[in-house]
Parts: structure tokens; sequence; C-alpha cells
């Protein structure tokens, strides 16, 4: 294994929406500077912008302020949510929008010259080549990149974070990385749950399918603290092709009506738990519907006339080609699309779970900053919400950035990641990462609350979806990887395994039900805010590997 | 799932990365030494993202869902030419629709 090493003064992991930000926002505020991004695919289309989105779904129309926007996402997590991180978020929305509208993404505006709304928050955006137009201010600001390389872990000394090692992916290279400040913006973590379609269908996923919670996986291997595991995040989309409801409901007027036709929503509205929270009680609804006998449900699309049609299917192209394929495949002339909840995943940029960060975006390691999907905290941030917390992240970073000597990293150091990663090319032991995955994936839908078990949890499926996470962990040196594409799909499931085994302690502990389907624990079916307003932290122990879980106050404090 | 039409594809005139398999996200295709012809090595990993498809200077590349969850199914091409993106949907039909849409504002 070729070992290469670099320094530099800024290192940003992860080059998607919230990395992208961050490093223009660095260079802007200080030219000179070293700015490295690792990338793990190439950043013209890398992670969840890779397809295109067609609308930014958080900004402040005019009328609202950063307050009304903090109270509309404390309703919709049922209260309990850092306030100062959504404040902060919200303060800094429509500038970041207003760059990246300079930078080239065209923005649909009305005669007014404002932008035109879609539903309250949200603006309409073409935004399918949205990655390649940020990847390009990247290179305008002369960021250096390295694209195909996927960090593995983070590099310690004395407590503080100085770098981080990568993985070549397509040659097995290892990078060793030293900087005087780190910036982790990877994203948040799919394939944790069994997807609902096997073999060649299986990544056909909401969120990034390369997104695998390594952000989350090197922070606690660290020791970061994390919070909010258990508020997993459930995409209601049309079935099988994962379109965003959003884009049907607000773009296309669709109807959401059960298996007669019937709109449904309205019925469960007034004894709903979450009837203040419309994306909880959307889903909520939908689960209830089908199990009450009368799915499946649908958005119904059959009022559009051929002209709205016609606008609709280039909204698909800019952000969903496959909803436009299954769309087209429609010889019957019904243009009813079935509706369901994905497998859950963990997001810190829709859902709140991630790295436990104060207001500056420093994580709970010293030189390391969170950005993004990766950061928890604040839910609802989106795509525009990831911008703000780079920039913000990237300030901060540069405040700390000291004219120090890089530290010299130890041999052993870097002799003890070189045998871990490279071990599944040696000891061939005969578990493709693959199998290893369906393993997981398994567990963690069975006794985890997964698709299968319509997100249902208790504490004895819980415990034995521990037991049986443990036991997979320590078969993990048995991994077999036949070449380096392999290789890292094999780091892929080390990562994935630790973050599941986060995710069950996190819905152990939570002994109650706050956000149904993303945290349904039939043995304590009610919400409990005498006890349970508050934030439940992991911090893993470096050596041990047991997870403790700690209390945090909806303060943010102890 | 994509597929390739190698009566199409111009091997991106010798390079030795080829567009696509610059640019998909999960790094999921190759070359074959022997012929310089691209591979979708792990097809059962695609997430029909279309980066591929958009990318291939020539519009080589052909996305339809998997037959798994699609029997009869449509399919897209496209192609990224300066600020505009051109689609070409293929019903089950056999008929085709197009589109152009512009996607980078600048000018
Ligand atoms: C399908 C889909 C549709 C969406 N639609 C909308 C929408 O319409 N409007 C909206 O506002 N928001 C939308 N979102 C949300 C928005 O896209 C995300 O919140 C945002 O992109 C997250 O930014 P991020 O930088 O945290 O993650 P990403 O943008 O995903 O970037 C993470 C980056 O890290 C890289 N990476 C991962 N692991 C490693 C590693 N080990 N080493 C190096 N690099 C690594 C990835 O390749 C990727 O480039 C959508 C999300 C998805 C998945
Ligand atoms: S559609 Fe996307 S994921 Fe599939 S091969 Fe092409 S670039 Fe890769
Ligand atoms: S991008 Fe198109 S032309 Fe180039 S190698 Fe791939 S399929 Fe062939």
């Amino acid at each position: 294994m070729e070992i290469v090493r670099k320094d530099t003064d800024l290192l940003i992991i992860g080059g998607g929406a919230a990395g992208c930000f961050a490093a223009v926002e660095a260079k802007t505020q200080s030219p000179k500077l070293r700015c490295l991004i690792i990338e793990k695919a190439h950043i013209d289309r890398s992670g969840c912008l890779a397809m295109g989105l067609n609308a930014i779904n958080a900004y402040l129309h005019p009328g609202e302020s950063p307050e009304s926007y903090l109270n509309h996402v404390k309703q919709e997590f049922m209260g309990l949510v850092r306030e100062d991180l959504v404040l902060s978020i919200a303060r800094g929305l429509n500038d970041t929008v207003k760059r990246v509208e300079q930078w080239g993404l065209p923005v649909e505006k009305g005669t007014d010259g404002n932008y035109k709304p879609r539903g309250r928050r949200a603006i309409r955006i073409i935004g399918e080549r949205l990655k390649p137009i940020l990847a390009e201010a990247v290179r305008r600001h002369r960021v250096e990149v390295l694209n195909r390389v996927a960090v593995t872990n983070l590099i310690l000394k004395e407590g503080k974070v100085v770098g981080a090692f990568g993985l070549g992916v397509r040659d097995g290279t290892l990078y060793v990385i030293r900087a005087k400040g780190v910036i982790i913006a990877t994203g948040g973590a799919s394939g944790l749950y069994k997807p609902p379609n096997p073999g060649s269908a299986r990544h056909l996923m909401w969120y990034c399918p390369w997104n695998v919670g390594t952000g989350y996986a090197i922070g606690l291997r660290a020791g970061a603290e994390m919070t909010s595991f258990e508020n997993r995040f459930i995409a209601l989309r049309v079935k099988d092709v994962q379109a965003p409801t959003g884009t049907l409901a607000l773009g296309a007027g669709a109807r959401q009506v059960n298996a007669k036709g019937e709109p449904y929503l309205e019925k469960y509205h007034k004894d709903s738990p979450v009837k203040d929270s419309p994306t909880y009680f959307r889903l909520l609804s939908t689960v209830l519907e089908n199990q009450a006998g009368r799915g499946p449900c649908y958005l119904d699309l059959n009022h559009l006339d051929t002209q709205t049609l016609r606008q609709f299917k280039e909204d698909l192209l800019n952000m969903s080609p496959s909803m436009l394929l299954m769309l087209s495949s429609r010889d019957n002339g019904d243009y009813r699309f079935e509706i369901t909840g994905s497998e859950p995943y963990v997001v810190g940029g829709h859902g709140e779970a991630g790295y436990w960060v104060d207001v500056e975006r420093r994580t709970t390691l010293q030189g390391l900053y969170a950005a993004g999907d990766v950061a928890g905290g604040a839910p609802k941030k989106y795509v525009s919400g990831c911008w703000v917390e780079g920039q913000i992240a990237a300030r901060t970073a540069l405040k700390e950035i000291n004219n120090n000597p890089l530290p010299s990293i130890e041999e052993g150091t870097v002799k003890k990641e070189q045998v871990r990663v490279s071990m599944p090319l040696k000891d061939r032991k005969g578990v493709p990462p693959q199998e290893m995955e369906e393993r997981l994936q398994k567990i963690m839908d069975e006794y985890a609350g997964g698709l299968s078990t319509q997100y249902e949890l208790n504490e004895e499926k819980l415990r034995v979806g521990r037991a049986l996470l443990k036991d997979l962990k320590a078969v993990v040196p048995n991994l077999e990887a036949k070449n380096h594409h392999e290789l890292v799909s094999c780091m892929e499931v080390v990562d994935r395994i630790d973050v599941a085994r986060v995710v069950v302690e996190h819905l152990l502990y939570r002994k109650e039900t706050r956000w149904p389907c993303s945290q349904s624990r039939i043995d304590y079916p009610k919400r409990d805010d005498a006890h349970w307003l508050k934030f439940v932290n992991s911090v893993m122990d470096v050596d041990t590997g047991e997870i403790q879980i700690l209390e945090k106050g909806l303060n943010g404090k102890d | 799932m994509v597929k390739i039409d190698y009566k199409v594809c111009n091997r991106c005139e010798g390079a030795r990365e080829k567009r696509c398999q610059r640019i998909c996200p999960g790094d999921l295709i190759g070359v074959n030494p022997e012929d310089d012809r691209p591979v979708v090595l792990y097809p059962e990993d695609c997430w029909a993202c279309t980066a591929c498809v958009k990318d291939c200077p020539v519009a080589a590349i052909t996305l339809k869902l998997p037959f798994q969850v699609l029997d009869k199914g449509a399919s897209l091409r496209a192609t990224a030419k300066g600020r505009k993106t051109s689609w070409v949907l293929e019903g089950t039909d056999g008929k085709k629709e197009e589109f152009e849409i512009i996607v980078d504002s600048r000018q």
C-alpha cells in the first residue's frame, strides 16, 4: 500500500453542499490560505446533489423572519431542537441562496422580482446542474481538490484533530493529511436499514447510497459527542422511485388519497399526536391508513392538463428522472402514484441526528468543525441551511487556525491505520462486504424498527438488535475485498455498523414516543414532555468501543 | 440501470479516463483495457442519478428502471451542452419526447 503525505491549512472532508460552500467562504476571506477538499467521488456530481434539485426548501420569503422560521422548525420537531443553531441558520439562508444564484443557478422569479415561492418556505429552482455550479465556484476560488479519496479516520494528537487518513478508491493509496483545522461535511447515512427493494433495485433509495455515515463513524471513533441518533429520518416518497411528495403535492397540486380515492389526511387531524407537524402528520397518517386496510395510498395527478404535465416532466428531469420513467410508462392513463415511507436514514439536514456542535459549529473535539447533514440539533436545514453551516464552520476555523508548525504524526499511528484499512485485501476470510451489509440491514430492519415492522420499536427487540450488532462487529475482521472498489465497500460497512450501534443505543434510551415513525416506541407510546424534553447524546469510548449515553437540556447544556 | 450503446460510444476519443467513468458518484464504471470500452462494472449498485447519462458527450448512455420495479419501461438519454441539458424520453410505445432545459444562467 503506497503512502502519500500532504499538508494543508484547512482540510474539508466531503465536497458536497456544505463542503463546497465552506471552501469558497474560506478562500474568499483568506485567499492565501491553503484549503484542500477531500472527496470520495468527483465533486462535479457527488453526494445528495448528484441528481439535481428543483427547490430550495429553506428560505425566508418577505414577511418571514428567523424567529418565525425557528417557530416552524420547533413545532415540526415537537419542541426539541437547538434553538441557537436553527436561528443561526435562518439568519444566513437568503444571503447564501443569493450567492449561489450569482454563481449561475437559475432561480424562478415572479413579476415583482422576488423568488417564486413553492409553499411557505421554499423557492423553485432549475437545479439540475446545481452540483457542477458549486464545483465550478470551488475551482474559481482556487481550492485544491483530491477527488476519489475516501476519508477513513481522523488523526488526533494530544486530543486535537490534526488531520485525516484517506483511501484512494481506485488504487488503494493511503493518504496521510495534516491540517491546522478540519471541517467535516460528509453528509448523513444511508444503507443502515434494509432498502425497500433487493438485488438490482437495492440502490433505488432516497438518500445518496455512498453517503454511508463515515463522518459520524470517524468522529465516534475519535471520541466526539453525537446527538439525537434516535431521530431517524423517514421520507414519504413515491414508491420505488423515491420522488419527493413535495414536488408532486406543492409543485403539481396532487391530492393525497387512499385506495378508494378518498382524501384521508383530514380525518386523522383532530386526534393526531402530531397534528402541528405536517411532515410527521402526513407520514404517520399514511402508515395508519395502510394499517386500517385502506391502502395503497396515492398522490393523484389525474387532474393535470397537457401543458402542466409537460412542466411537471421538466421538474422531474431536474431532480428525479426515475419518476419521469415511471410516469411515462403509464399507458393506461391512470396518473395515481403510490406513496410509502422510506427505510430510515440518519440525516442531520432533514432530521436532527449528528455531531453535537456549538453555535460556531465547533464539535466537542478541538480542531474539528461540522456542517451540513453530518451536524446535529438543527433539522430542516436542507441544502441552503447546509450552505449556511459551511459558511459558519469556515469562519470559525479561520479564526482558530494559527501559524504554529504542523505536528509530526507518529509512524505507529500511520502503521495502525494502514493495517486496519488493508486487512480485507490480505486476510481473506471470505465475507464479502455486500453480505456483511445485508446482515447489518437485516438486523436493523427486524429489531430496530425498519420497513418490515412499520418502524415500530420495543425494548426487547432493541436489546436483541444490540446483541446481534455486537456479534456482527466481532466478525468484521473476516471481511474480504477482491479489489480496491470492494475495499472501499468494506470500509463503508464498518462505518455503518458503528453508526447503527449508536442508533440502537439511542432508540433504547429514549423511553417515550416523541417523533412517530422516526421513533415509535410501542412500549412507551406517548410523548412525555415532563421527562423527555431533552437531548439524548452519546460518546464512544475510543479504546473499548463502548457507547456511553449523556443527557443534555433544551438549552444545549447539562 | 444504465446501458451503454457501443455503436454510439466513441470511447471518449481514446481519453484515458472516460467521462462516464469520471463522473459516476458510486465509481461503478470502469474501462476494459483490451478494447478501451467503458463497462458498468457494478450495475446493481446504480442509483439512477443520470450523472453519466448527461455527461456522455455523444448521448450513448440510456437509463431505464430495473425490470423488478417496472416491467415495461420508458428510457432516457441526455446530453449536457453549454448552458443546456437536452433530453430524449422514449416511451414504451417507441414515441419520443424531447426536452431542452436551461440549467445554468451564466451567459
Ligand atoms: C435525493 C435528494 C433530494 C433532495 N432534494 C432537496 C431539495 O429539493 N431541496 C433542498 O433544499 N434539499 C434537498 N435535499 C437535501 C440536500 O441535498 C442535503 O441536505 C445537502 O445536500 C446535504 O449537504 P452535505 O454537504 O451535508 O451532504 P452532501 O451534499 O451529500 O455532501 C457530502 C459529500 O461528502 C462526500 N463524502 C462522503 N463520505 C466521504 C468520505 N469518507 N471521504 C470523503 N468524502 C466523502 C460525498 O461524496 C459528498 O460529496 C435532498 C437530498 C436528497 C438525498
Ligand atoms: S446513473 Fe448514476 S449511479 Fe448509475 S451508473 Fe450512471 S452515474 Fe453511476
Ligand atoms: S462518456 Fe460516452 S462516449 Fe465517453 S466512454 Fe462513456 S459512453 Fe463512451
